[in-house]
């Protein structure tokens, strides 16, 4: 046996795996190299301390953080895979549910906008009346006459309604 | 070989249920998160810990029997490590790791011999500091063996080499922890 072969069974030998002929033959050369002798020394100590060092454990809720991020998975493939297995005319109707939704929205959105502006006179007039509706001119307080104006008006109207 | 309850753990997991799931990464928290700690130092080791138990729940489907739960994870952990060190934000925080870390430790060997009187908590440091300045490819192959304690054949499944490879980087890694401790020594 020479160097070449008596290193590829370092490791065995150190780890005590080697078939009995292995481990003979090895000795054999060991006897009469002192170089592989101290090898083979120095590595079955540095395979005892590699032995003795820590073993770092896993820091406290390890386990808690990683089922928080699977059962995040979780929920997201199952919202996933109820969608899609959802049948066709479901998915439809569910398409048109949401946009008759969407549409009720920016349609009354629009109404009530509309009303508001209209009434006062500003979706006519586009921005300049926008402006004046903000001005302090527009928020000046109404007289206490102006007041009972509008109120005999108001149930004028009611009556006559 | 893989054991039969471990089996259907498994089974029960793909079936959707997490709480089986949940025991296998109790049972195998501290070896993944050791195997990280090791290669890439304290700063990433509990994001690629947590990234190799998701990685695993997300391939449940591709696992089998052969060679068990324990090589599977412990490869998806190295490779999960590697993947790391490939980001260069992951390789400047494991350069600059380790500086006055605590944490708790334990002997992998507690028998009495020559090396006994080094088992103390210091030498032990000495030794994982030693340990991470091998290069990834011994330092792989030496927390497996001599800290995790998987066999060979274990180590050739979980990094995609063969026993031979295994068996000549695991003697290269302990000649070079050696010099490491003795040029370490010499320091003091």
């Amino acid at each position: 046996m020479n160097c070449e072969n008596a290193r590829e069974l370092f490791a065995g030998h150190v780890d005590n795996l080697l078939y009995e002929s292995e481990k003979e033959a090895l000795e054999g050369h060991l006897k009469s190299c002192q170089r592989c002798s101290g090898e083979i020394e120095a590595q079955q100590s540095a395979a005892l301390l590699a032995r003795s060092a820590p073993r770092f454990r896993a820091p406290e809720g390890f386990t808690l953080s990683v089922m928080k991020e699977i059962r995040a998975i979780e929920n997201e493939q199952s919202l996933f895979s109820w969608l899609w297995t959802m049948p066709a005319h479901l998915k439809l109707l569910e398409a048109a549910a949401l946009m008759a939704v969407v549409f009720m929205g920016v349609y009354s959105a629009g109404f009530l906008s509309g009303q508001i502006m209209g009434g006062n006179g500003l979706a006519e007039n586009g921005d300049a009346s926008l402006v004046a509706s903000v001005s302090m001119e527009y928020l000046d307080p109404v007289t206490p006459e102006s007041m009972t104006d509008m109120y005999l008006s108001a149930r004028e109207n009611g009556n006559e309604n | 070989m893989i054991q039969k309850d471990e089996l259907t753990l498994i089974e029960n997991a793909r079936q959707g249920d997490s709480s089986a799931f949940e025991t296998l990464v109790l049972k195998y928290q501290d070896k993944v998160y050791n195997i990280c700690r090791y290669m890439l130092g304290p700063h990433d080791a509990e994001d690629a810990s947590q990234d190799s138990f998701i990685k695993a729940y997300r391939n449940l489907d591709r696992f089998t029997p052969m060679p068990g739960f324990s090589a599977w994870i412990t490869r998806i952990a190295i490779n999960t490590c590697l993947d790391y060190k490939r980001k260069p934000a992951h390789l400047s925080l494991v350069r600059t790791s380790g500086e006055g870390e605590e944490y708790e430790y334990e002997h992998a060997s507690n028998g009495p011999g020559p090396e006994a009187a080094l088992s103390s908590k210091q030498s032990a440091l000495s030794v994982a500091k030693a340990v991470t300045r091998l290069s990834d490819k011994l330092r792989a192959v030496l927390v497996l063996s001599d800290i995790e304690g998987l066999s060979y054949s274990e180590i050739a499944e979980a990094l995609d080499i063969s026993m031979g490879t295994v068996k000549s980087r695991l003697s290269r890694a302990r000649e070079e922890l050696k010099k490491l401790l003795e040029d370490s020594r010499e320091h003091i």
